[in-house]
């Protein structure tokens, strides 16, 4: 069976309007493949940035995949929620990237989206209610089946730093050079 | 196969002692570092026959500077740092742990980076990448009257094999300096009154990926490392590490 290493870091958030931001991320892929060590999901401490308007997670990533097949091929699902000072917290983008098919360091940008709000009310809400609108159905994020009946508004992005080290997949022909 | 199926070695424990006695310890510690410095093991011979199922990594540099915007918060500045593996790696040489000199940039312009030039060389045994190596470095300040807070915390993954071209290996990675921030109003209040931040009693919480939830941290400043790693024994067991 071929494997997978992908260790790396979940940098940072930039160009989001809220200024406090935690991150839950997790690693998804098909069928075929399987996790031998290692965590698929997480959730990085709420973070903030003392001068810039940034906010840096700096969550480790360290996933050891093992793969049958090259159909679902894994990817990264990135939900960035933003926090106030109730402690109320609400989505403000989603995204996900494929992690990339070549081994060596990548650094990725996931631009994200958020839910638009839908007239004066939701954006009252948005601003002073505590939030705005979150997906009920957290698959729309990687599947593009339904998209057709969302709204949604353009938001900041996640800097992703990924190192990948392939092994074994020239025994089964799979090139990636 | 056999070889990655993560062949647990023996002594990776951790005997740090717990994290809150660091402060009032500070100068033991440094004395017990010198006499730990010395090599855990005889370094292996190159010419000896790399084991079908290890490989070894070798990482060399050093924690250059620590930079803050508008300058550090305290005058003196000093840094804790440990390297925590994965359960397959071990320690062939190199400490574990180490403490820095108390540095400062008062002198200086406020915006200076504060220089340690701490040097890190270890060398990690392994029969699997996952746990790659990760400097975990503690930021504390003192000021003239040595009392000693955070600053904050910092950490990296030991750069990747093949991750850098030799060409970029010139260029300083950056780590932002995290502090953790109180939790409640009143852990506020009180933390304002006493002059005491708030420690995290175990900051291997920060690279857990499921305990950092419901923390909360304000990021400001960096820390600057030159780091390189030299492989030993990989090429064998089939993993791809360059584009």
């Amino acid at each position: 069976m071929a494997e997978v290493h992908i260790i790396g870091q979940i940098s940072k958030a930039v160009d989001f309007a809220e200024p406090h931001l935690y991150c839950k991320w997790s690693l998804q892929s098909g069928n075929a493949w399987r996790l031998v060590q290692g965590e698929v999901q997480g959730q990085s401490p709420v973070a903030s940035h003392r001068l810039q308007h940034c906010s840096d997670f700096a969550q480790p990533l360290d996933v050891h995949l093992s793969s049958a097949s090259v159909q679902g091929w894994p990817r990264l699902l990135v939900e960035v929620y933003a926090v106030n000072v109730l402690q109320q917290s609400w989505p403000v983008g989603y995204g996900f990237v494929h992690v990339p098919s070549t081994p060596g360091s990548h650094r990725l940008e996931i631009s994200t989206w958020k839910v638009a709000p839908n007239g004066l009310w939701q954006s009252l809400r948005e601003r002073f209610g505590g939030g705005g609108a979150a997906l009920s159905k957290t698959d729309l994020l990687y599947s593009g089946v339904e998209r057709y009946k969302l709204q949604t508004l353009s938001s900041g992005k996640v800097i992703v730093e990924l190192n990948l080290i392939f092994r074994k997949f020239e025994e089964y022909g799979v090139e990636f050079k | 196969m056999s070889a990655s199926e993560g062949i647990s070695l023996p002594g990776n424990q951790d005997p740090s002692p717990p994290r809150e006695k660091h402060k009032q310890k500070a100068k033991k510690d440094r004395k017990k570092k010198s006499s730990s410095a010395k090599e855990r093991a005889p370094p292996s011979a190159m010419d000896a026959k790399a084991t079908a199922s290890y490989f070894s990594l070798s990482i060399t540099g050093q924690i250059v500077s620590a930079t803050f915007p508008l300058g550090p918060d305290k005058e003196f500045v000093f840094l804790r740092y440990e390297l925590v593996a994965g359960p397959d790696w071990q320690l062939a040489s190199g400490p574990q742990h180490g403490l820095t000199q108390l540095a400062t940039n008062r002198r200086g312009h406020f915006n200076e980076p504060v220089v340690f030039n701490m040097p890190i060389e270890v060398t990690y045994k392994s029969t699997s990448p996952f746990g790659w190596p990760q400097i975990l470095v503690s930021v504390f300040g003192r000021n003239g009257m040595g009392r000693e807070t955070l600053l904050g915390y910092a950490h990296l993954h030991l750069p990747v094999f093949g991750s850098r071209r030799p060409a970029e290996q010139a260029e300083q990675l950056q780590a932002p300096i995290l502090m953790p921030k109180c939790p409640s109003m009143m852990a506020d209040i009180t933390s304002w009154l006493l002059r005491r931040e708030p420690e995290l009693k175990d900051p291997k919480v920060l690279l857990d990926n499921l305990k950092c939830k419901g923390l909360s941290m304000e990021s400001y400043g960096s820390l600057q490392f030159q780091l390189s790693s030299v492989m030993r024994g990989a090429r064998k067991l089939g993993y791809h590490w360059h584009s």
